[in-house]
């Protein structure tokens, strides 16, 4: 699952710089109708959310609670038989997206089949992780255990919910984007922020070698986010009821408090540790907490009435889910993946310097990605709001710091390419550390068995 | 769980799926009208193609925004706009212009085809990349084909050979033609002009206090 991750996030990162170099020459690779704009940026977005996030969000939710629970997978077989379809379902869901079998919605991209398997894969590995929680030798709940088991329970029910209404024509007309809607953000805002947040619960402390700063504020920043997050996601449309809206910008304060909490969490727990020992793996989750932020700030910010329908429909809303899905979540699991593989094969990174080029460049390229696009969406926003600056102007005029995102595209592609080189180095020298012929041929004391 | 159901899911669909096609007043034309076939056909493939990350099918307020005055749309899209559509292709970004009101504004189909083909050609600078794998460039049999685009030299195909649309091309223009929010709905009337006269009636009806949210009388 942790390969299998990095893989689709590298194949939808590359998708989206083919993508992003088409907004710059929009004759590139125009004549291969399943590479246009849309299907890329649809298919972008599957693989991040469905191939990496949600896939490494579970890798890491069953690391969590095995760990934390001091109890063992109770069936790893079935694990990996439902990785192993949640894996067609994904290159079913690409495949699909290029063929143009898109259904044309933001975050449930791909049609019935391949949302039928990953809803089946997913299943078979929540039940498993759920019976390993139940079988848990350590009763207290850390809060890890919340975020996971909320996501567990969370992801079958919007899901199935947002798949049988949509997918199978049930709704039409408005009543599909506000479905559609509510569960993509649900999706984010709950189940793959909640697998992140369970992390960063997890490893922070473990590697800054603190205890948690504040249960209290972890339990506030928990209730916050499940209670208000299914709640907002329409600040960027205009065509459904008006309460809609409203409801949607109050309630984004309320997790912009909540996600401030939990990063403000984070910060005192590994500012508390006032040795240089820490591990460098923390500087992923210093960096996504820094995004986390960000994100809440800008996230309320952008709901004020003054700036709401100056923003609508450009890039800053964009610049947001960047900050939100690679930055918090994307980063968060990234570093998560780092501990678990090394510790999983009982080995270190074969290199120092890759590791910290990964480090590097995941930041840089989530920061080059993020930061002009929510900086641009105001000069979009101005300029389309002017009805004396022509259409084509407006559009041109956020170009240049365009040019940066496709940059920091590039640098996020070059680090996780380096990511899944090393990973596959790791792999290979975990299978030849314990597969070494001497040891098969060199009888144990008292005997060969 | 069941606070978000409840209040994302089963109140809006509570609410927006009791919708029904309306009398427009005052013309009392039943809106909003199935699209044509070839039409319906080109909004799977304007869905397949992703255009709806670039182009919004949302107008805004006029107080609220420029659309009105971009020429985007005359009037407020309304969730009764889309009420025959499946799914709706809203949008989130303006990387392209809005469509709502597309068919109103841009009724020529040629002009649409040779934009399709190479926006170049008629916007000298647009980001939109061209289609041309919805054309077939073919050679010219007998006296070549009425639907042929004319094409500037500079884009024009090697001697012999024509440029026409296929049957997807004509369906995405049908579709883009078929997109027209501009009849007066009770909950989007059409704004009125500041005057200090006094309203007429046609004027007046739009904005009336009769709902036409009912079902059309027939």
């Amino acid at each position: 699952m942790v390969g299998a991750s990095v893989l689709w996030l590298l194949l939808g990162s590359a998708l989206g710089l083919i993508a992003s170099v088409k907004m710059h020459g929009p004759h590139f690779l125009a004549d291969f109708s399943f590479l246009t704009y849309g299907r890329l940026v649809f298919a972008q977005n599957a693989l991040f959310l469905y191939g990496f996030a949600l896939q490494a969000g579970l890798a890491v939710a069953l690391w969590l609670i095995a760990r934390l629970g001091r109890s063992v997978i109770p069936n790893a077989t079935l694990v990996s038989a439902g990785a192993i379809l949640w894996n067609i379902g994904v290159l079913a869901a690409l495949l699909l997206i290029l063929a143009g079998e898109t259904t044309g919605l933001w975050r449930l991209e791909f049609p019935a089949p391949a949302a039928m398997t990953l809803f089946i894969a997913f299943i078979v590995i929540a039940i498993i992780a759920l019976m390993n929680l139940k079988a848990r030798n350590v009763q207290t709940m850390y809060p890890s255990l919340w975020f996971a088991q909320t996501g567990l329970f969370w992801f079958p029910w919007v899901f199935a919910g947002a798949t049988y209404l949509l997918l199978f024509g049930l709704l039409r007309g408005s009543a599909v984007p506000v479905i559609a809607g509510w569960y993509g953000q649900n999706f984010v805002g709950v189940v793959l922020s909640g697998f992140a947040l369970g992390a960063a619960y997890y490893f922070v402390p473990k590697l800054s070698n603190q205890p948690l700063h504040s249960h209290a504020l972890a339990v506030f920043g928990f209730w916050t986010v499940i209670i208000f997050a299914p709640l907002g996601g329409f600040s960027n449309v205009s065509a459904v009821p008006r309460w809609l809206t409203g409801l949607s910008a109050v309630s984004q304060w309320v997790v912009s408090v909540g996600m401030l909490a939990n990063a403000y969490n984070f910060y005192c727990t590994w500012k508390a540790d006032r040795s240089a020992s820490s591990s460098p793996g923390l500087s992923y989750f210093k960096a996504s907490t820094g995004m986390l932020a960000l994100w809440a700030v800008l996230g309320a910010w952008g709901t004020l009435p003054s700036n709401s329908n100056t923003l609508m429909f450009t890039h800053f809303h964009t610049g947001l889910s960047v900050l939100l899905e690679y930055g918090f979540i994307g980063l968060t699991l990234l570093g998560s993946l780092t501990v678990v593989a090394t510790t999983l094969m009982k080995l270190e990174w074969p290199s120092a310097s890759f590791s910290k080029a990964h480090l590097i460049l995941s930041i840089l390229g989530v920061a080059v990605m993020s930061f002009p696009l929510c900086a641009v969406g105001m000069t979009h926003g101005l300029a389309l709001a002017d009805p004396s600056v022509p259409f084509l102007d407006a559009v041109k005029r956020t170009f240049p710091m365009f040019a940066l995102t496709t940059i920091g595209l590039l640098l996020f592609c070059i680090g996780q390419a380096l990511f899944l080189l090393h990973f596959v180095q790791l792999a290979v020298k975990s299978f030849v550390s314990c597969c070494r012929p001497i040891e098969w041929i060199t009888p144990e004391k008292g005997g060969s068995k | 769980m069941s606070v978000s159901w409840y209040t994302m899911v089963f109140k809006p669909v509570l609410e927006l799926g009791r919708q029904t096609p309306v009398a427009s007043q005052p013309s009392n034309q039943i809106y909003p009208q199935p699209r044509p076939g070839f039409a319906k056909q080109g909004a799977d493939i304007y869905r397949a193609n992703g255009c709806v990350t670039c182009h919004t099918q949302q107008a805004r307020d006029g107080n609220t925004s420029s659309d009105k005055a971009r020429g985007w749309g005359v009037r407020l899209t309304v969730a009764q706009d889309y009420l025959l559509d499946q799914p709706p292709q809203l949008g989130w970004i303006r990387l392209g212009p809005d469509l709502s009101n597309a068919g109103a504004r841009l009724a020529d189909a040629k002009y649409q085809l040779l934009h399709l083909y190479n926006p170049q050609m008629v916007m000298k600078g647009s980001k939109m990349p061209p289609y041309k794998f919805l054309f077939e460039t073919r050679k010219i049999r007998n006296q070549g084909s009425s639907e042929a685009l004319t094409l500037a030299p500079e884009y024009s195909p090697a001697a012999g050979y024509e440029v026409v649309p296929t049957d997807n091309a004509k369906a995405v223009v049908a579709y883009v033609m078929s997109l027209r929010s501009d009849l007066p709905l009770f909950e989007a009337p059409m704004p009125q002009p500041k005057t200090n006269a006094p309203a007429t009636d046609a004027t007046n009806n739009a904005a009336s206090a009769t709902s036409t949210n009912s079902p059309a009388a027939k």
